[in-house]
């Protein structure tokens, strides 16, 4: 047999095996030129405000998609290899020399990685449009058509740099030939012992685990514990630094110890063993943990890391329309000088103004203490406070329906502050007065605390103080201002003057004069004044913001697409290596008496056990994680982040089904004539 | 009345002009609790010949029926569970699952049939204490002797107490004293429990334990033994037979 024949032959043999090296391949360049070719479309970064942005996001989601594909083809190869050392052995037992079997592999390599980059390549050009249509769809753009998009330095950039990690791979396996020690038979079974250690290990990986998680449910009280304990204010990033290392820890030892551990344990428990097929289940299931367990913790880790990043991105965009619904809540908040020039300015573009809300807000000098749960000692803010009375505030409630309702009496008031939350817990710990420096009213009865402000956060220098309206009408008139919240319905149109009346206002504040006692308006800038802006529109603002995350979504959903696909594959790989040792059980418990329905459901079980153990501890990680998060970034949702890992669950139940059906073919291939009784 | 009767059995295989005949119609009869041996030089078809009469192959043409049952058109998983309840099998090199104990290896066929724990410590018990092997339960196979992992093989087979028990070359790993042991098991099981025994063997001295022994030669029936005398003698007939069926010199010249 000729060389090229024998290369064609073994391309041939081994394509089933390979079939997803293929696929994650082709995928992963797929994803990458179709990056790439968006960078070069002059239109598609013209869209975003800032152009810098987009290509840095691409060109890090292309580095990512380049260490993911470089890690997966090392490891798939490792082990594709390891699965052909007796087809090695056997070559050079009949004299073929090394150099010679490095070829053909070089070569293989070479073969495949041109049909990935051809297919990859090619689907890539396909689906350009496609591409383009869905990151329209989640920059929310309308007005840009998807089109087909091509550029040659992009497709020479992608076929460059694939083509020589294809050819790294090639000596990759060269040296992997060269160091592959002779065997021909299969290796058997690692001895199911037990160390003076495995109890212990195992025991603690549990023991961490449960900690990391435990601290991670219970993030503020385990801060708080910790800064009374030890008289320290570092709680926050002690902890944060415990959870992380106590579960990375503890996942590898309950992988390494505590799982194999629990298996030997069932085994012994012979009511439960003693059934059906669960004797074998459970030694294979044994060596699978056995020889996979790094493997597993690092897809656990990295599912969990996706999970994070996705479900912060989506927290990132709840967050962010949350705080735009804060800043700007209506189309227009103008201030009472400029209000003439706004109408003007509407009326002569058509723009019917549906509701005007007036309110006025007065600048106080203030002092008060609030207590920080993260914090052993009070936070002392002394920036003047912004007051509105609890009519305006009622006002506002109409057009943000997410106010909370007050109820307030004379003398009372309630603090609105950004980062309410970090002090909503210990509430009976506030110091309950807040002092102003208004003759009438010296001190204010705090009653509670708000993250939400009534007609945008800009309105208020730094904190807000709502108060019922007799208070309010006591306090001084010097540091007064009245503001306009206009509402109109966004169209394009709408969208072109409120940016037209942004660049108009642009740069124009209000000025505050602090002086000992008071707070006084003033003409123009001094040292130390404190400033309000004229005018702030809210669709601008709005539409920026959703192209970023829309765009940043985009490429983390593409980037997990690439890494469920690349982590699925590898561990089909490492599932069809060993589906030899399936096949000798296969043929022996067909012998005494086993119905194929019977393996094959063993198989099905065995398989999708390994691919949803990840996913299922990767799940609790991020979970946790993303607790954490929703802690410190105002109780935002999860939804996002769960829906994900339910599509990990999906895609790794397919990952599943196709390795369960791959197996049972290998493991159900026609024997060889009168192979049955030996 | 016959308790494994094969009729007129074919098995072929390849296909077009590459047809190769491994079985051409062979036919003959078991009485229940026999001991018999299926002897013949290499390529004989004996394998293949087990392999129908265990199920675990069709055949091209011709019906195996086992305690009056027709086999040959039984479904898959009837195949399986007759299988697992009326057959037993011992291999020539073994076949014991190397993750499980010794223990986990003989109870496999009652886990199969999910038999209620306190019956399979029961039989594992009987079985094992029969086989010498009560102080190697815990053991893995890799651990015992090649002689102790036969007999593993052998429990294995007699756990479920069947009817007809196969066995290929089951001796063909073995060091003499432990074939002998083995030989002697079987004998004893084949004795005590009535057990019908059908060995396929290469080697005079295993088949010699055999009461009864059917040469084939090129898929054919070419000859039948049958133990009258001592089993010094019955030694000498087969090295005889297996001489011929060999050469062939010495019954081509009549």
């Amino acid at each position: 047999m000729t060389f090229s024949k024998l290369l064609f032959k073994n391309v041939k043999q081994h394509l089933n095996e390979s079939v997803a090296y293929l696929l994650a391949c082709a995928i992963a360049i797929m994803i990458y030129f179709s990056f790439n070719v968006m960078t070069h479309a002059p239109h598609l970064v013209t869209l975003i405000a800032e152009p810098a942005q987009l290509l840095g996001v691409f060109a890090f989601a292309k580095v990512v998609i380049c260490l993911l594909v470089l890690t997966f083809m090392a490891a798939a190869n490792t082990v594709l290899l390891q699965q052909r050392r007796q087809e090695l052995t056997l070559l050079k037992v009949l004299g073929s020399s090394r150099f010679s079997i490095a070829s053909l592999f070089f070569l293989e390599q070479i073969l495949f990685g041109g049909v990935a980059l051809l297919l990859g390549v090619g689907l890539g050009l396909l689906l350009t449009r496609l591409f383009t249509l869905i990151l329209l769809r989640f920059m929310q753009v309308t007005q840009v058509a998807p089109q087909f998009l091509f550029s040659w330095t992009a497709l020479g950039q992608t076929v460059g740099i694939f083509c020589c990690f294809f050819l790294l791979m090639g000596l990759y396996d060269v040296l992997l030939i060269q160091r592959q020690p002779l065997r021909l038979r299969p290796d058997t079974n690692a001895a199911d012992t037990t160390r003076w250690f495995t109890w212990p290990f195992a025991l603690i990986g549990v023991v961490l685990t449960a900690l990391g998680f435990g601290m991670a449910q219970k993030f503020f009280q385990t801060i708080q514990f910790y800064n009374r304990f030890f008289n320290t204010n570092s709680g926050l990033l002690v902890i944060l630094a415990s959870i992380l290392g106590f579960v990375v820890l503890g996942l590898a030892l309950i992988y390494r110890w505590s799982l194999p551990l629990l298996v030997r344990q069932l085994r012994r428990h012979q009511r439960w063993a003693y059934q059906g097929l669960r004797p074998v289940m459970l030694v294979n299931l044994r060596r699978d943990l056995h020889e996979n367990a790094m493997a597993l913790w690092v897809i656990t880790l990295t599912i969990a890391s996706t999970l994070v990043i996705l479900g912060s991105i989506a927290m990132g965009r709840e967050i962010l329309q949350r705080s735009l619904d804060n800043t700007s809540p209506t189309a227009i908040t103008v201030a009472d000088d400029a209000f003439p020039a706004v109408q003007r300015t509407l009326k002569q573009e058509g723009i019917h103004v549906e509701a005007d809300h007036v309110a006025t807000f007065k600048l106080v000098p203030s002092a008060f203490q609030l207590q920080s749960f993260l914090r052993l000692h009070p936070m002392i803010e002394t920036l003047p406070l912004t007051v509105i009375s609890l009519s305006d505030y009622r006002q506002a409630q109409q057009f943000q329906p997410t106010l909370p309702r007050l109820q307030l009496t004379t003398g009372e008031g309630v603090i609105l502050k950004q980062e309410a939350n970090y002090f909503t817990l210990p509430l009976q710990t506030v110091t309950q007065t807040v002092h102003l420096k208004d003759p009438q009213v010296p001190q204010v009865k705090l009653v509670g605390i708000s993250g939400q402000f009534a007609f945008g956060t800009l309105r208020y220098v730094s904190s807000g103080l709502v108060v019922a309206d007799q208070t309010f009408a006591q306090l001084r008139d010097e540091g007064a201002v009245r503001y306009h919240a206009l509402a109109f319905t966004q169209t394009q149109h709408s969208l072109t003057v409120s940016r037209q009346l942004l660049k108009q206002f642009d740069n124009r504040l209000i000025y505050f004069k602090a002086t000992k006692n008071k707070l006084k308006r003033q003409a123009q800038r001094t040292t130390g004044a404190y400033t309000l802006p004229v005018l702030t529109a809210r669709y601008p603002t709005q539409v920026s913001d959703q192209m970023g995350y829309g765009l940043l979504i985009y490429v983390c959903l593409f980037l997990s697409c690439v890494f469920m696909l690349v982590s699925g594959g590898m561990m089909l790989l490492k599932q069809l290596g060993n589906s030899s040792q399936l096949q000798q059980q296969y043929r022996l418990l067909t012998k005494i008496g086993l119905a194929s329905v019977d393996l094959k459901k063993m198989i099905r079980w065995q398989v999708g056990f390994l691919f949803e153990l990840p996913v299922l501890f990767g799940s609790c990680c991020a979970y946790f994680a993303l607790h954490i998060l929703s802690v410190l970034l105002f109780g935002t949702s999860l939804k996002l982040a769960l829906f994900i890992a339910g599509g990990y669950v999906v895609v790794y139940g397919g990952f599943s089904h196709i390795t369960t059906q791959l197996i049972w073919q290998r493991v159900t291939k026609k024997e060889s004539r009168s192979d049955s009784f030996n | 009345m016959a308790f494994i009767e094969a009729r007129n059995l074919r098995k072929l295989y390849g296909r077009g002009g590459n047809l190769v005949t491994a079985i051409g119609g062979l036919s003959f009869t078991i009485e229940a609790g026999e001991f018999v041996g299926i002897m013949g030089p290499s390529g004989a078809g004996k394998s293949t010949l087990l392999n129908l009469l265990a199920t675990l192959d069709q055949p091209t043409s011709g019906e195996v029926l086992i305690d009056q049952e027709n086999l040959t058109y039984l479904s898959k998983a009837a195949l399986a569970k007759f299988r697992r309840q009326r057959l037993g099998f011992i291999f020539q090199d073994f076949n014991l699952l190397p993750g499980l104990t010794v223990e986990e290896n003989i109870v496999l066929p009652l886990t199969l049939a999910h038999t209620p724990l306190a019956q399979i410590q029961t039989a594992c018990q009987t079985v094992s204490r029969i086989l010498g092997l009560t102080d190697l339960l815990t053991a893995a196979p890799d651990e015992i002797s090649l002689g102790q992992q036969q007999r593993v093989a052998c429990a294995r087979a007699m756990i479920t107490q069947p009817q007809l028990l196969f066995a290929d070359e089951p001796t063909g790993s073995l060091d003499s004293q432990a074939a002998t042991e083995l030989l002697q098991y079987l004998t004893a099981i084949n004795q005590r429990e009535h057990t019908t025994i059908l060995l396929v063997t290469h080697d005079a001295f295993t088949a010699s334990f055999c009461q009864r022994i059917i040469f084939i030669k090129d898929g054919m029936l070419f000859a039948e033994l049958r133990r009258q005398k001592t089993r010094a003698a019955f030694f000498q007939q087969v090295i005889d037979m297996q001489a011929t069926i060999g050469g062939g010199q010495k019954y081509d010249l009549f």
